[in-house]
């Protein structure tokens, strides 16, 4: 079939068959379905895995094989994508054909980035699928309020308990001893502020609102029953065993796990480290409960895709994009002799920052680095003789374009930098010029329009280096 | 009698002759010649018949009128193309900086279907030339038109096509290379493959078609070059040494070929080629330019660099093998006024006054019954200029 296809676009669409686009987004199509698949599975849950801390595949081995199908995949793309050049042939090309050119080279570097993206998508899609965010959250919130009567760290809100020097706590004016369940902290998870959990219950138990936490346990139990997961004792035992009011210091500890071998004990977590490593008479499946909740959870916390990770993505994928295309367009020996001074450039600035001690030396340094390369490259164009070395600030050029605004905007930012303390009775405020607020608000606008700018760009750029082409060689 | 009339008489004489192969190339740029895809597929389908019917001489014959026939019939009335000038160069100098090697000053112009030969010896400045012309080097002095419409330079060199000695590799399947060349020339869907197929078969390729780059031998590879040659349909090509590494009998096939192309009636290309090999190339080419340490020396035209060259203009000289000894043949020479004898390598020059013609020197060697190998008449040949 591709065969087919190829012998298509070879005969109708020259471009599309020499950059082999459509093997090339099938093999990435088929790694981004395999990365999902992956994602997916690892976003099964165990509900009966104690351990908080198995995230089966951790993100670097991910990125790991991201990184290795992304190699293989250029490697391979190369071999064929490089055996035809039509504009060092000098064919008859369009206007507009090398930015076509870099276009398809940027979405087949984009598709190659982003593997991790399906990776993440699958799993966290798999994971939303348990619950849906409402049944999610107030699941986790009996887990959390429930959590006040089970083995766990004293570690409360200190926004609410206030402690004093005589070993006792206020909470919502009354004073309890420091062992009360009410000094208790509460399982907190990812969107669930625990803070309103928290209050919620303590309310309750204040006011003996008896019905309201025998009610919790029950909910509790129903919950741990549902995912199989035993407790030796039931809702009414439970709340007899702690349920002590007014001040709420006899109660058993109920433990969070019928095993021997708490896996988070010895994690160094506060909270899971007060929940001793003995094994209690009575015990609640709250380990399990909180591990499984906790991945749901985060799962609902976040935009599946965090828009920072797209746009380092598709920065990413510009770099390649031109690292390949600026390749294609002057010559092997040019592209790295480019690399070789990028390198030592990069060597110089360092030491000239170190030793001006100023980042903004860097930053004013490449400035005039970039603008450099820019100026030859279009003053040798505008000569008309020989392309000398242009191919090389051409190489540089087209790797720094992307970085070329940020940098200016970096700049700027740096002259408005400007913070001043204000003091406002006991209380020390920090302030900066309106400009550089404005600039740091509108950080995030840029990076896109950056973004925008350069593919902009690239369409008038692309035309120049089609008659830098031109030019003589030497 | 036009020059396609006149290109057709010749056709129809080597059919008479029985030179099929020869004719055969012609049938297929007469074909090309009629840009229209219906001749394509009948000249498609004429090859493949003769592949089957190889011996079959009377029928062959029939088929040839035939197909002959037909394509006189559309192309007679098909207008002949202009020999406009193409490019021409006053005083054009290319200098790699003092003291180092310089080229020109060169004075030249050349005409679409014409042949232009450089000639000289290694490290003159032929390849210097060809590049300059291509625009791959720019002069440092001097004057380098085309006359001809283009946008920018890379316009320019899209409609110049330079052929190194050394040329590049393909990659991947030649005639996937050729359809990728065509497709980029807008030739269409439909015809693409024909075109190929013709162009394949024009230069005697048919038998590649899939082989590999690297197995190919370098006669091979430049025939390859030129059918990606004949796809961009270039207003002048440009050719390094491509009689170098060819064995006698495929450098008259080539230049034969060059000669096909430039003088095509309906879409002639100038060319200019640079060659060791002077006599193929003066046989071939409309004019030859000589060059010696950069200068350009003309043979058929009346720009010459220094007087020496116009002294020399009206000698009769002779090049010839014989067994006999230079003594020998300088005391049989000295007797018909001889202005100096050579010897060169293996072979003899010998020069007379212009008074003496090429009859006068066989009668003498006639009578002094001289063994003789070969002779040859070089007062019109740049080979003079290689005699020291």
């Amino acid at each position: 079939m591709f065969k087919k296809i190829q012998k298509y676009l070879l005969i109708n669409y020259p471009l599309l068959w020499n950059t082999k686009i459509v093997p090339a987004i099938t093999f990435t199509i088929l790694f981004h379905i395999l990365f999902f698949i992956i994602g997916y599975f690892n976003g099964i849950i165990d509900f009966t895995n104690e351990n908080y801390y198995d995230y089966g595949f951790t993100s670097g081995v991910i990125i790991f094989f991201s990184i290795l199908v992304t190699i293989l995949f250029f490697v391979l793309w190369f071999v064929y994508y490089f055996r035809n050049n039509a504009y060092k042939s000098f064919y008859n090309l369009k206007k507009t054909s090398l930015y076509k050119e870099w276009l398809i080279i940027l979405l087949i570097s984009f598709l190659n980035v982003t593997y991790s993206v399906s990776y993440i998508t699958g799993k966290t899609l798999r994971q939303r699928s348990y619950y849906s965010q409402e049944e999610t959250q107030k699941r986790c919130e009996t887990i959390s309020m429930a959590s006040v009567f089970i083995a766990g760290a004293y570690e409360p809100n200190y926004e609410q308990i206030e402690a004093n020097n005589t070993g006792q706590i206020t909470y919502n004016k009354k004073t309890y001893p420091q062992n009360s369940l009410i000094n208790k902290s509460v399982e907190s998870f990812n969107f669930n502020p625990a803070v309103k959990s928290e209050s919620k219950v303590k309310t309750w138990m204040q006011e003996n609102n008896q019905a309201q936490i025998k009610k919790l346990m029950v909910d509790y139990l129903a919950i741990a029953k549902e995912h199989n997961l035993k407790s030796n004792i039931n809702a009414e035992q439970w709340f007899n065993l702690t349920y002590n009011f007014p001040d709420f210091i006899k109660y058993e500890i109920i433990g969070r796990t019928s095993s021997k071998d708490d896996p988070n004990s010895y994690s160094g977590n506060a909270m899971v480290y007060a929940a001793n490593q003995t094994v209690y008479k009575y015990n609640v499946p709250q380990n399990a409960l909180v591990s499984a909740y906790w991945k749901i959870s985060k799962s609902w916390e976040d935009p599946i895709i965090e828009t920072g990770l797209i746009y380092t993505l598709l920065y990413l994928a510009i770099t390649m994009a031109m690292l390949i295309f600026s390749f294609k367009v002057s010559s092997g020996r040019n592209w790295l002799i480019a690399l070789i001074s990028t390198g030592v450039l990069f060597i110089i600035t360092g030491i000239l920052s170190a030793l001006s001690g100023s980042g903004i030396t860097f930053l004013v340094f490449w400035l005039l680095a970039i603008a450099t390369f820019m100026i030859h490259f279009f003053i040798t164009l505008g000569k008309n003789k020989g392309k000398n070395i242009s191919g090389i600030s051409l190489n540089l050029m087209l790797w720094s374009l992307a970085g070329f605004l940020p940098i200016i905007y970096g700049l700027v930012m740096e002259f408005y930098n400007n913070p001043k303390t204000i003091n406002f009775g006991n209380q020390i405020k920090y302030e900066n010029t309106p400009q550089h607020d404005w600039l740091e608000e509108n950080l995030m606008l840029f990076t896109w329009v950056n973004i925008l700018i350069v593919i902009i760009l690239m369409f008038f750029i692309t035309q120049f280096i089609k008659k830098w082409k031109g030019l003589a060689e030497s | 009698m036009n020059e396609f009339e006149k290109q057709f008489q010749e056709l129809t004489t080597f059919l008479q002759f029985e030179d099929f192969t020869i004719l055969t190339k012609r049938i297929i740029d007469l074909t090309l010649d009629t840009e229209d895809i219906n001749y394509y597929k009948k000249t498609i389908e004429f090859l493949d018949w003769l592949d089957l019917n190889e011996n079959n001489n009377e029928a062959k014959k029939e088929k040839y009128q035939e197909i002959l026939n037909d394509l006189h019939a559309t192309l007679k009335n098909k207008p002949l193309a202009n020999k406009d000038v193409l490019v021409s160069t006053k005083d054009l100098v290319k200098s790699y900086g003092v003291g180092r090697f310089a080229l020109g000053p060169i004075e030249m112009e050349l005409k679409q279907g014409e042949i232009l030969g450089l000639v000289g010896e290694n490290g003159n400045g032929k390849t210097t030339l060809l590049r300059l012309l291509c625009g791959e080097l720019y002069a440092t002095q001097g004057n380098l038109k085309y006359h001809f419409d283009y946008g920018d330079n890379y316009d320019l060199r899209t409609q110049l096509v330079y052929i190194p000695q050394r040329t590049e590799t393909w990659y991947g399947s030649m005639f996937e290379n050729l359809q990728f060349t065509a497709t980029t020339y807008g030739y269409k869907p439909e015809e693409n493959q024909l075109i190929v197929e013709l162009i394949i078969a024009r230069l005697g390729l048919r038998k590649f078609r899939n082989h590999d780059w690297k197995s190919l031998s370098s006669g091979y590879k430049m025939r390859f070059e030129l059918a990606r040659m004949l796809l961009r349909k270039p207003k002048i090509l440009l050719i390094d040494e491509p009689l170098a590494n060819l064995d006698i009998l495929a450098q008259q096939t080539v230049l034969e070929d060059f000669k096909a192309i430039a003088k095509s009636p309906f879409r002639p290309v100038g060319i200019v080629l640079s060659s060791q090999q002077l006599y193929e190339v003066e046989k071939t080419s409309d004019q030859v330019i000589f060059l010696k340490n950069g200068a350009q020396k003309n043979l058929h035209n009346t720009i010459l660099s220094d007087v020496e060259d116009e002294k020399l203009e009206n000698y009769l000289i002779i090049e010839f093998e014989s067994e006999w000894t230079q003594k020998e043949l300088g005391d049989l020479f000295s007797k018909s006024e001889m202005v100096a004898l050579q010897f060169n390598g293996g072979t003899y020059i010998v020069t007379f006054p212009e008074k003496m013609s090429i009859y006068d020197f066989l009668k003498i060697i006639a009578e002094n019954q001289v063994p003789l190998l070969y002779f040859r008449n070089i007062s019109n040949s740049t080979r003079r200029f290689f005699v020291s």
